[in-house]
């Protein structure tokens, strides 16, 4: 009884799969013209080169040779779609045809992240995490983040050809970013030494969710007045039954962890 | 629909375009009778005319899609030999479009269109329709204009072929021509001369350069002298933009005009469509609702709205009106777009949604009850409303001004834990939120502009900051015995001004540089209060430190060149350099009072604060990508960055007085290596190593706490920092079937982290360089793609991580390794039915394994949880312009690490209806 009841998930699930197949195969036997497509691909649109983009698009298309993602433009690749202009933006015959025009008969990736995932499906795994930016719920998108065809891919388009600072970041963590009496000198390193961007198992998208998270940085070499093994001190300050209590900035103690106007160590 | 359940968008058939002959008008150098097999055109004879080169506005581009010609000599050194048969009145042709009035303009044109011609040509010389220079350089441009005109000669029309013999149907035998043809630069967008080939009444009222189209006389029209390349420079398409149009082409076209230019015989397009998705929900949830809301943005229960809708109605061939958006339960969008081809557009719009919390705050295995709950609703609207009114007049420059209002309200929930205490154990677990109410004002100017191949961007944004904070947490004080609530209130506001310019050139074929400059000035000032307040008898405040007096201002320049040089034989060499210099002021007059238990002695503690940030701060990088191997990339990258930044901090007054001022400096590299190959149509493989190296100092000049309680000085402790990462990454692309496409790939990343203090006395440290910590992470993913039938898609990844986070602990026990291993596994399926009916199918699952077991001597922080979304649906066509969608999900949440108070399972059913028009 107890291994029917354990199976009864997979033995649910084969049902189900062999059910759909059945339906797929008795299904199959109709016609139809119709064709499933994927972003980026276009419904009857042809490819049409990069230099056919480049006579609207001479703005992009001169910055783009210096943008990451020409080291996968393979002038005469072998496989097809992965060069150009057109492997992320879709075969853009309809769209020359219309005249060009925002979104005629061209992918924005700008609007659906589908295009990006089709290379960066790590990063799609990511954003499916408990703890995610809301991309894949279409509140956000990926060149929010990421300028695709300029220089530097890790800051958002227009500006200055490379990346400020925190400046992705920054465009809407203010309250984070903004100058404080004390800084943590952490954000010298950016924001993603301790925040993974995409998405993360844990709140506030950390990357770790516990001490370890500061000792990595902050961690020291401990001396005989310390108490001996395993004891811990950070600066002058013996933080052994401290750390007992949670982590650094959920304890109640460094809980300014971006910065304060109070204290040095961000209490407060 | 909730995430993880988006299905690919499902459409036609493709269809292919024709494969025309082309033409070869005989007078410009096609050498007939040579057999060439070219374009996959086969048993043509043909040989591509050896165009004089034609030149374009975008001259880079052009030159790098052209390939090397060679003059054909009986053209080239005898203009005379294209025959003008064209008479001063009846000849109307223009120079090339976008040309100016180069030497290759050899046609008669009469004198009302020269004036047009002079205005083109001082454009195209970079100066300004309207200015002190204007009239002067249009006279000495004019007797140069009218002297090529002069001596231009006649089209021999005799070359041209016949008109078709056929009645011509606009659709069948026109536009399709015009779409493959013309349309790339004579469209609606961005038009070359400002010629438009996309309706009637443009056709034929030309464009810069007069009129192309004279209804009823085709062998008179320049348009035809032109797609017939029987004018030298002026050929369309030109050599590189498209293939030259057949004979038979241009029959058609010739036919075209002398029939009337009749266009679009087909019903004309609505000048309205909308569509209207309204959708109705039910979602069922036991267990931590909250923590359902939190994963998946957005609340149980059953609620309605609209998915989608979007309205245009074009107003004018030239302009429209556009509506789109959704209504959903707290999450809306709403844009409209008024734009006017070559004027410019207004857009708007009010976008909110929110995004929820959950309020269990920690857990830990030893109490009972395990877990606390504020027992209220946390969640923050996160909106903003914009309006933009743009400027696209032709040859000016592109202008958006625009104002901006964002905006976050609402209550969230923090990390800040408060103190539970069960059988004298204490662990900070008890959840926390924070109200927050963030508001800012933006001010935007955006310009675009090309003066002689110079292209010119400015960003302005003017930004009022406003932020309002107020966060609870419940302490317990061993002092007093009993629980006590902190409340921390913050108030911020602040100006900034930021200001970005950049210049950009293609200088020629293999030279392309920018440069930029960047300032912004920010003023700022905040205020605090921080009073704990004694819960468990009489409200005493035990604590208030407060401050209506803090001050902040920080300045940035940035100085920004860039060039990219190449290719040459294949290499291309990009790289940049980014000066910055930042200076960052802070004030601060505080009061940070105390009240001592027992005995409730009041310590008042007026304090100053102040600190000096003087950064200076370059970063070089360069990038090389070879493309000469066959079906191969290499590439090499470096990114260099130096930075020296004095910080002076001091706290004058109160019982932790101190004084700091550092040196830091600090030098890093980042480098990547690589390549990328296609070596077969079935396999692309690519791999990249990856090096960062930062090394940081900190020179602590001075560092005094003269005062205070041993340890409550600051301790600029930090020597020097190291953070050494090494990355390896790799690819595999494989597509052994049309219908198959799978990608593997892994990553390493393995980080090292060393740091060095001061010694302390004491024995506490002796001030040596330690390994503080260590990441070690590896993820591999695989990737499939099937599209078995055309009736059929399915997706499948897959994905899976360990990492490991390992710090210097010394033994401690409250500290353990934060160590575990991620899997994901997402699958989308689209399956059609029948003509009128899809399958949708969308699977997501996630699992995480960071467990720790120190919950005796420390709080086990590492999260081990599983997650399902399932997903399925159907989408029927109904009517021709109605579309339903049926969906029912499922979601599945276990998080043991937590005692299952996180856990929730729940029941969806999403019911949306699709009306279009027309």
């Amino acid at each position: 009884m107890r291994i029917v009841k354990k199976c009864r998930w997979w033995v649910g699930l084969a049902v189900l799969s062999v059910a759909g197949a059945l339906c797929a195969l008795v299904s199959s036997c109709s016609t139809t013209s119709r064709t499933v497509m994927a972003p980026p691909q276009i419904e009857g649109a042809t490819f049409v080169g990069d230099k056919v983009c480049a006579d609207c698009h001479a703005p992009i298309s001169h910055v783009f040779p210096a943008s990451p993602h020409a080291r996968l433009h393979l002038d005469h690749s072998q496989m097809a779609g992965q060069q150009g202009c057109e492997s992320c933006h879709g075969p853009g015959s309809k769209h020359v045809a219309a005249g060009g025009g925002r979104g005629k008969f061209i992918v924005n990736p700008g609007k659906d992240p589908e295009a990006c995932f089709a290379c960066h499906q790590e990063i799609q795994a990511q954003f499916h995490l408990p703890q995610h930016h809301p991309v894949i719920e279409g509140k956000m998108n990926c060149v929010q983040c990421h300028d695709p065809h300029g220089a530097d891919i890790m800051k958002p388009a227009g500006g200055l050809a490379m990346a400020r600072l925190n400046q992705t970041c920054a465009q809407c963590h203010r309250e984070q970013s903004r100058p404080f009496i004390f800084e943590h000198e952490a954000l010298r390193e950016g924001c993603t030494v301790c925040h993974n961007p995409h998405g993360s198992i844990n709140p506030k998208l950390l990357v770790q969710r516990d001490s370890n998270l500061c000792l990595k940085c902050h961690a020291q070499m401990q001396g005989p007045g310390t108490g001996g093994v395993g004891h811990l001190f950070i600066g002058q300050v013996d933080h052994t039954d401290l750390l007992r209590f949670g982590s650094c900035w959920s304890a109640g103690c460094h809980t300014a962890v971006h910065g304060s106007n109070v204290h040095p160590r961000m209490f407060y | 629909m909730l995430h993880g359940l988006r299905t690919p968008n499902k459409t036609q058939l493709r269809t292919d375009q024709p494969i025309c002959q082309p033409f070869v008008p005989p007078a410009v150098g096609a050498r007939s009778g040579e057999l060439s097999v070219a374009r996959g055109q086969i048993g043509v004879n043909y040989t591509q005319p050896p165009t004089v080169p034609h030149r374009s506005r975008r001259r880079g581009n052009e030159a790098l899609t052209s390939p090397p010609r060679t003059p054909d000599p009986t053209t080239a050194s005898l203009p005379s030999a294209v025959p003008n048969h064209r008479t001063a009145s009846a000849s109307l042709a223009p120079p090339a479009r976008g040309e100016g009035c180069g030497e290759g303009s050899q046609t008669l044109v009469p004198l009302h269109l020269l004036f047009r011609r002079f205005v083109t040509c001082s454009k195209s010389l970079g100066k300004p329709a309207a200015g002190p220079l204007r009239y002067p350089i249009l006279f000495a441009i004019l007797p140069a204009c009218l002297g090529l005109s002069l001596s231009a000669a006649e089209v021999d029309e005799s070359k041209l072929p016949p008109p078709a013999s056929v009645t011509i149907d606009f659709s069948r035998d026109i536009k399709p021509i015009l779409e493959n043809s013309c349309f790339r630069c004579h469209g609606p967008e961005k038009p070359r001369s400002n010629f438009r080939l996309d309706n009637r009444d443009a056709a034929l009222r030309g464009g810069d350069n007069g009129v192309d189209i004279l209804p009823g006389n085709s062998a008179k029209s320049p348009l035809i002298h032109y797609v017939a390349h029987l004018v030298p420079d002026m050929e369309m398409p030109p050599l590189g933009k498209g293939d030259p149009l057949t004979a038979d082409q241009i029959s058609l076209l010739r036919a075209w005009i002398d029939q009337g230019v009749a266009w679009e015989t087909v019903e004309p397009v609505s000048p309205l469509e909308f569509s209207l998705s309204p959708t109705l929900r039910l979602i069922s949830v036991s267990g931590d609702n909250q923590k359902f809301r939190e994963h998946y943005w957005q609340k149980e229960g059953v609620n309605g709205g609209v998915e989608q809708f979007d309205w245009h109605r074009q107003l004018t061939p030239d302009s429209g009106l556009t509506a789109s958006g959704h209504v959903l339960q707290n999450d809306y969008q709403l844009r409209l777009a008024l734009e006017k081809n070559e004027i410019g557009f207004i857009r708007a719009g009010w976008e909110q949604y929110r995004k929820y919390y959950d309020n269990t705050g920690g857990y830990y295995p030893l109490f009972t009850p395990s877990t606390f709950n504020l027992d209220r609703d946390l969640f923050l609207d996160d909106g903003r409303a914009w309006v933009d009114f743009g400027l696209t007049l032709p040859n000016w420059p592109q202008m958006v001004f625009g104002y901006e209002y964002q905006y976050r309200k609402g209550d969230q929930s923090t990390l800040q834990w408060g103190d539970v205490v069960q059988a004298g154990i204490d662990r900070k677990i008890a959840p926390a939120s924070e109200h927050l109410d963030e508001h800012v004002h933006i001010i935007k100017f955006d310009l675009e502009h090309e003066i002689s191949g110079v292209r010119i961007e400015d960003s302005f944004r003017g930004e009022f900051y406003s932020l309002s904070t107020r966060r609870t947490n419940i302490l317990f004080s061993p002092f007093v015995g009993s629980f006590q609530t902190d409340d921390n209130r913050e108030g911020y506001r602040h100006f900034q001004g930021a200001n970005s310019f950049r210049l950009e050139k293609q200088f020629n074929d293999w030279l392309f540089a920018s440069g930029g400059y960047f300032y912004s000035q920010l003023n700022a000032d905040a205020s605090f209060t921080v009073n704990t307040f004694n819960v468990s008898g009489p409200l005493l405040p035990v604590q208030r430190w407060s401050s209506q007096q803090v001050t902040l201002e920080r300045e940035s320049h940035i100085l920004n060149l860039n060039m990219l040089l190449g290719p040459w034989d294949g290499l291309t060499l990009s790289s940049g350099v980014q000066s910055e210099w930042t200076r960052e002021k802070g004030f601060g007059n505080d009061n940070l009072d105390d009240i001592i238990f027992p005995g409730n002695f009041f310590f008042a503690s007026p304090v100053m604060m102040f600190t000096d940030l003087d950064k200076a701060q370059v970063e070089e990088n360069v990038a090389l990508r070879y493309t000469k191997i066959p079906f191969t990339a290499l590439f090499a990258e470096v990114k260099l960055q130096q930075e020296s930044l004095g910080q002076f901090e001091e706290q004058v007054g109160g019982f932790s007085e101190f004084l700091r001022d550092t040196d830091f400096d600090r030098q890093s590299y980042d480098m990547r290596v690589g390549f990328n190959t296609s070596p077969w149509t079935w396999v692309s493989l690519s791999a990249h190593y990856r090096r960062y190296d930062n090394e940081s100092r900190y020179n602590n000049t001075r560092d005094e706490a003269p005062i205070g309680f041993p340890g409550f000085g600051y301790s600029a402790f930090i020597r020097s920092r190291s953070l050494l990462t090494d990355e390896v990454e790799t690819k595999a692309v494989f597509r052994p079937l049309r219908w198959l496409k799978t990608t593997l790939s892994y990553q390493l990343v393995s980080t090292d982290y060393h740091t060095a203090t001061d010694p302390v006395p004491g024995g506490i440290t002796s001030g040596s360089q330690i390994l503080a910590g260590t990441y070690d992470s590896h993820i591999y993913t695989l990737s499939t793609t099937l599209t078995p039938w055309q009736r059929l898609y399915l997706s499948t990844t897959f994905s899976y991580q360990d990492s490991a986070t390992i710090t210097a602990n010394n033994g401690a026990t409250a500290i353990v390794p934060y160590r575990g291993d991620i899997y994901t596994a997402l699958a989308s399926g689209t399956y059609v039915l029948s003509q009128a009916s899809d399958l949708i199918l969308a699977y997501s699952f996630s699992y995480g394994d960071f467990s720790q077991g120190n919950f005796v001597d420390g709080l086990p922080l590492g999260l081990r949880y599983q997650q399902h979304g399932l997903q399925v649906g159907i989408t029927r066509r109904i009517a021709k312009n109605f579309t339903t969608q049926l969906q029912y999900g499922y979601f599945y949440y276990n998080e043991p690490s937590s005692g299952g108070a996180n856990n929730y399972s729940a029941h969806a059913i999403f019911g949306t209806f699709t009306y279009r028009f027309p």
